[in-house]
């Protein structure tokens, strides 16, 4: 059971390490606004790896799940909710 | 896990010493009465403070007596102690950490809680935040004034207020009692979902154990930007940020905005866990099931959802975005919906029962009719064009002292009523609760109804001299007989105390299941020993049939396995 | 009593890792709140661009390796444990909290270089937001790195076998406070 899995763990750490240095290469490569698109999906991605392959979401039940994205989904809504008093405002 | 055996783990003594047992015990029945005991004494806080308000509002810069005169920066500081006091020294450890760490073990057919250390660790936190709390009171500069809601820029900087340390420790108090709710919902929510008996299914439930879920997921869902934005307005005060202050590049605005995301469910986390225990007085008093127990559970978890959309509604006037005014008085109208069913449900399990008007029902059908008349303004307060007008008047407080009382007072003294003979093992002096319901409902009554007219006058909040304004000295009449209500409200109270020490000192004790009710609690004994039940209970059905064609008696107990008339005839 | 935190199951999900993603749960919005206090002030705002300059990109890009690297040795740790290897298992843990302690050595080196230079908390909302969420979010790889070393020295001594499941929860937390500087360090680093 440790062999199979310590090759996945360390797999997904060579792509982790990988996506760092897109991130980094693309803020000197892009312009500005790709380079923040691809930053940021980049860090979602890495989060997703880390939540689904380290924290084993991808074999938990749905309550687990449910229990992770609702708080996120939330604080996503609070965040637009912040948009008209103080992105279109300032 | 059909274990009926005695296991002899449960009966099994450990003979702990003092400090053990009584301090730093880690069973949750407990951890339970100490929580109830620390928010009762902290009522007596604040029904202090309320005393001194309420005179300096009737009788401005007159003496009050017993306390002495009170300048207006210290009357700010009494408003603002009153607020944070109630809600989360009273309210909270009352409703949820000593009603739900009491009964959702019991209810649910578990020995403890699913991590009775970290239940402990809960209190001591909690206690430990009374400790600062209280302390702010004595520093230099004295307790923190700056409302409850704490709002920057006057909170963000020491010479605004002139209150140094007093908001320092206001804020840590705070931290570290979220600190402990945040450690109770973990093990709340654990418990109830690992630890249920055989046969208890989720449908199974008792109303109130799902009440205080909801009210856990709602409270630890919403409090976390609130963390934030304390953390926030600590820094501001003792780094020198400026989140808060324009002068830096900060926005005053964002704090409004993060406190209320929290302040808004933070209010039906103090209503849902006064609201399950109306439901579980109601029907055992009217000996009826419940009326709709599955709309009612779908009903809450949507409510709880909508929670999260509504709070902006507290910034109407705020100078927020107008455009956002709309969006959330439409989501404030549909939040009474679900808060509708759930009372029409109330209200049909009480249609046509056999009902007992026994103390504890007498304060769950209180509770009620004042959510009732407090859901009812809450509608003009949610819709902006109304709000624009009575917010920061006593209109809105009168609104919220008629939800909150609902919840926290007419229902948390119904739950206390209703289980003390579990939790004590003695019984309660009718004549006394009696009393003590009929002077309350009396009082507070009419302590608000004129409260709303003197709103709709036009008297603002935390004002600490209605006297220097012409418009407002012809309501002095009225803010007089507020408070001479108040006054007489708080001494009602002693009717409870009295009977809390006269019944705890009764030589005579409680049974098992004086009320004849159906949950789980009841079949254990009163109050019940470390491990609660001498063997696993099995459920068999679900708590609310009463009157049931199926038993012989008007209840039927969730664990009492049922004999089927033939067997019965062998 | 016993304990049954990770027996008594009605669910089939052991009660450690229940509560653990409830904390979990309660924690995202504290970082949520912070994150989108920052990303709405700073989309709203001009002039932050000047103050983003003076972070130190090249630790926080180390930081970035050592956290992500030790997310990797904590779920080996977790994998050795399942394997019932107690020293892979106090290896990996060692390591972790070697990468950990790493961690804030260095960002305890960008404090000081940057107070130094004059930006500290009160040098504008840019500094207020930087020392504020690395501040919290340092305390929290503190407060991990405690457990960590706790549970370090319980697989040295063997006792560990048994309790796979505090592996796994320090874990969950561990890689939740991996994820927030996996936000925190493009959104105070890149941009």
């Amino acid at each position: 059971m440790g062999n199979a899995y310590t090759r996945h763990y360390l797999t997904i750490w060579i792509w982790l390490l990988l996506l760092v240095l897109v991130s980094v290469t693309a803020t000197s490569i892009l312009p500005k606004l790709q380079a923040l698109f691809l930053i940021f999906s980049v860090a979602i991605i890495k989060a997703l790896l880390v939540a689904r392959n380290y924290m084993h979401l991808k074999h938990e039940r749905v309550i687990i799940y449910a229990i992770a994205l609702v708080p996120l989904m939330f604080v996503i809504m609070l965040c637009f909710a912040l948009f008209p008093d103080f992105v279109f405002h300032r | 896990m059909t274990d009926a055996a005695v296991d002899p783990e449960r009966t099994h003594h450990h003979k702990l010493g003092f400090w053990r047992t009584y301090v730093f015990s880690t069973d949750h029945k407990t951890i339970a009465r100490q929580y109830l005991t620390l928010g009762l004494l902290w009522a007596i806080v604040g029904g202090l403070l309320t005393y001194s308000m309420r005179w300096q509002l009737a009788y401005p810069e007159t003496e009050v007596p017993g306390w002495g005169f009170i300048a207006p920066d210290v009357y700010n500081a009494l408003v603002t102690m009153h607020g944070t006091i109630m809600v989360f020294f009273v309210a909270m450890p009352i409703l949820l950490a000593a009603f739900g760490n009491f009964l959702i073990p019991l209810m649910i057919g578990a020995q403890d809680m699913a991590f009775p250390r970290l239940n402990m660790l809960s209190f001591w936190v909690f206690a430990t935040a009374s400790v600062v709390l209280l302390s702010s009171f004595f520093v230099p500069g004295g307790a923190a004034a700056a409302g409850w809601t704490g709002y920057p820029p006057l909170s963000a900087k020491a010479e605004y207020t002139g209150v140094g340390w007093g908001m320092n420790l206001w804020l840590l108090a705070l931290a570290l009692e979220f600190a402990s709710f945040l450690m109770g919902g973990v093990n709340f929510l654990t418990t109830t979902m690992n630890m249920r008996a055989p046969g208890m299914t989720f449908f199974r439930l008792p109303l109130i154990i799902w009440m205080e879920l909801t009210a856990a997921v709602i409270f630890m869902l919403s409090v976390g930007p609130l963390i934030a934005g304390a953390v926030m307005l600590l820094m501001d005060r003792i780094l020198g940020t400026t989140f808060y202050l324009p002068e830096g590049g900060g926005e005053p605005l964002l704090w409004q905005h993060l406190f209320w995301f929290f302040g808004h469910p933070e209010v039906y986390v103090l209503l849902l866990p006064g609201l399950g225990i109306v439901l579980e007085v109601i029907t055992v008093f009217g000996r009826k099931p419940v009326f709709g127990y599955r709309t009612i559970i779908y009903s809450t978890i949507v409510a709880g959802f909508l929670s999260f959309i509504v709070w902006a509604h507290h910034q109407f006037v705020s100078g927020m975005d107008p455009r956002l005014a709309m969006p959330f008085s439409i989501t404030t109208i549909i939040i009474s919906v679900p808060f509708a069913i759930v009372i029409f449900a109330i209200i049909a399990t009480l249609w046509r029962a056999s009902i007992t008007f026994a103390t504890p029902m007498l304060f769950a059908v209180g509770a009620l009719g004042v959510f009732i008349f407090g859901g009812l303004t809450g509608i003009f307060n949610g819709s902006a064009p109304v709000d624009i007008y009575v917010h920061d008047t006593y209109f809105v407080v009168a609104h919220f002292h008629y939800t909150l009382f609902s919840a926290v007072f007419f229902g948390g003294f119904a739950g206390i009523y209703f289980w003390f003979p579990k939790m004590f093992g003695r019984m309660m002096n009718e004549a006394l609760g009696k009393i003590h319901f009929w002077f309350t409902f009396i009082l507070f009554n009419s302590v608000f109804i004129p409260m709303h007219l003197v709103g709709l006058r036009g008297m603002m909040r935390r004002i600490a001299n209605p006297m220097q304004y012409e418009f407002l000295k012809p309501l002095q009449p009225l803010n007089q007989f507020i408070t001479l209500a108040a006054i007489v409200l708080l001494l009602s109270q002693i009717a409870f105390v009295i009977n809390v020490f006269w019944s705890l000192a009764g030589r005579k004790a409680a049974e098992r299941n004086p009320w004849q009710a159906n949950t789980l609690e009841w079949s254990a004994e009163s109050p019940p020993p470390h491990g609660n039940f001498a063997t696993t209970p099995v459920v068999y059905r679900g708590p609310y049939e009463y009157s049931s064609p199926e038993a012989a008696d008007d209840w039927l107990a969730q664990n009492q396995p049922l004999v089927t008339a033939k067997a019965a005839r062998q | 009593m016993t304990t049954h935190t990770a027996t008594a199951s009605q669910t089939a999900i052991p009660s450690a890792k229940t509560g653990t993603w409830w904390f979990l749960a309660s924690e995202i919005p504290v970082f949520g709140g912070l994150i989108a206090s920052y990303v709405v002030l700073r989309l709203g705002g001009g002039g932050w661009a000047e103050a983003v300059s003076h972070v130190n990109f090249s630790l926080g890009l180390v930081n970035t390796f050592l956290l992500l690297t030790s997310s990797m040795t904590i779920v080996m740790a977790f994998a050795a444990v399942q394997d019932n290897n107690p020293q892979r298992t106090g290896a990996f843990l060692g390591l972790t909290v070697l990468l950990g302690l790493g961690f804030l050595v260095i960002k305890a080196i960008e404090y000081s270089t940057e107070i130094t230079h004059g930006f500290v908390p009160s040098s504008g909302i840019f500094w207020s937001f930087y020392y504020g969420m690395t501040g919290l979010h340092a305390l929290h790889v503190l407060a991990g790195i405690s457990v960590n070393l706790v549970l370090w020295v319980t697989a040295l001594r063997g006792s560990l076998a048994q309790h796979s499941y505090r592996v796994e929860a320090a874990g969950l937390y561990w890689h939740f406070v991996d994820i927030i500087w996996i936000f925190l360090f493009p959104l105070l680093y890149l941009t």
